[in-house]
C-alpha cells in the first residue's frame, strides 16, 4: 500500500503565472509520456513480473513517478493560481478554464484526455522493460521540448530535476533488462515467456513447435 | 551572520529531501543490486538520520507523515497546516 509524504521531492516556489506554459507543462500530468502514464505502466506490470527484483524496481520507480506527477501538477498549479479573467480570456486558456475553471485535470498539451491507451503492460518481462526505457527516453525528449519553451527559472529548476530522473530511470531499467536476459536461455531470450510459460513443456499448439 | 541565515525549520527540511532523495536513488539501486552489503550499509544509516530528522521536523513543526502525526496537539495540523504544492511565497 501507499503512504503519502507531505513534501515535495523538489522545491517548487513559482512567482509568476503564465496560462500559456501551463498548458504545455499539463502534459507531462496527463499527456501520453507523462509521469501519470509512467506510474500506472511499471505499477501495472509488476504483478507479473517473475523475478523480485524487477518487481521491486517496478514498485519503487512506480512510487516516484507518483512524486512527479505532484510535481508537475504542482507547477501547473502555481502558474494558473489568481489568474485574472483578462489572462484567461487572452492566452486562450479559455479552452480549459471552461471545463476546469483552475482545477487540475489530466490532460495532454493538445486536449487528449489521459487514457490508458498510452501505455503497455505487455505481461511479458523483456516486452515491458524495453516499453519502460522507451517511456524514460520519450519523458526525457519531452523536458527537453519543455525546457526549450521556458524562461522563467523558478520553472526551469524543477523541470531540470525532473528530466535528470528519467535518465537515472532509463540506466536502471537497462539494468533490469540485463537481470532477467541473464536468466534466460542466452542461446533464445525468446523461447518462451518466464511471466506465462510455466514450464519449457512442449505443448501441441505453435509457439512450442 | 550569513553562515546561520538558514532557519533551522529550512535545515530541517533540506535534510529530510537531500536523505529522502539518497533514500529513493539507493532503494532503486539495490533492487538491482540486491547484495550489495555496502550499499545496503549506508540506505539504512541514511534512512536513520532521516527517520531522527522526521521526528524532529514533527514535534517542532509539523508532521510529514502519519507516523510522525501522533504528537500531543490541541488541533489536527497535518490537515490544517499549508499543502506542499502552495510554495508558500
Amino acid at each position: 500500500m501507499w503512504n503519502y509524504e507531505k513534501r515535495l521531492q523538489f522545491p517548487i516556489k513559482i512567482k509568476e503565472t503564465n496560462a500559456n506554459l501551463a498548458l504545455v507543462i499539463i502534459s507531462q500530468f496527463g499527456g501520453p509520456d507523462g509521469e501519470l502514464a509512467a506510474s500506472m505502466r511499471y505499477i501495472s506490470q509488476r504483478y507479473t513480473m517473475p523475478y523480485n527484483e524487477v518487481a521491486g524496481l517496478l514498485t519503487d520507480i512506480g512510487t516516484e513517478e507518483l512524486a512527479h506527477m505532484e510535481m508537475v501538477s504542482t507547477i501547473v498549479h502555481q502558474l494558473t493560481r489568481n489568474l485574472s479573467m483578462e489572462e484567461i480570456e487572452r492566452s486562450g486558456f479559455d479552452k480549459y478554464y471552461v471545463d476546469h475553471t483552475l482545477g487540475l485535470w489530466p490532460q495532454a498539451a493538445g486536449g487528449t484526455p489521459f487514457n490508458a491507451c498510452v501505455f503497455q503492460s505487455k505481461g511479458d518481462p523483456i516486452t515491458d522493460l524495453f516499453e519502460n526505457m522507451a517511456a524514460e527516453q520519450k519523458a526525457r525528449s519531452t523536458y527537453d521540448n519543455i525546457l526549450r519553451l521556458v524562461h522563467d527559472s523558478d520553472v526551469c529548476e524543477p523541470i531540470r530535476f525532473l528530466r535528470a530522473r528519467e535518465i537515472v530511470h532509463f540506466q536502471r531499467f537497462g539494468e533490469a533488462l540485463r537481470l532477467v536476459q541473464s536468466k534466460l536461455n542466452e542461446q533464445n531470450f525468446y523461447a518462451f515467456n518466464p511471466a506465462f510459460d510455466t514450464t519449457t513443456a512442449k505443448n501441441d499448439n505453435c509457439h512450442s513447435n | 551572520m550569513n553562515s546561520n541565515s538558514m532557519s533551522e525549520r529550512e535545515r530541517l527540511m533540506n535534510e529530510i529531501n537531500t536523505l529522502g532523495f539518497v533514500m529513493v536513488e539507493m532503494a532503486q539501486y539495490l533492487d538491482t543490486h540486491p547484495f550489495d552489503r555496502d550499499a545496503i550499509d549506508y540506505f539504512a544509516h541514511q534512512t536513520r538520520k532521516r527517520n531522527q530528522a522526521l521526528r524532529e521536523y514533527a514535534v517542532k513543526f509539523t508532521p510529514l507523515t502519519l507516523d510522525t502525526a501522533d504528537i500531543s496537539n490541541k488541533e489536527w495540523s497535518w490537515a490544517l497546516d499549508p499543502m506542499p504544492w502552495e510554495g508558500e511565497c
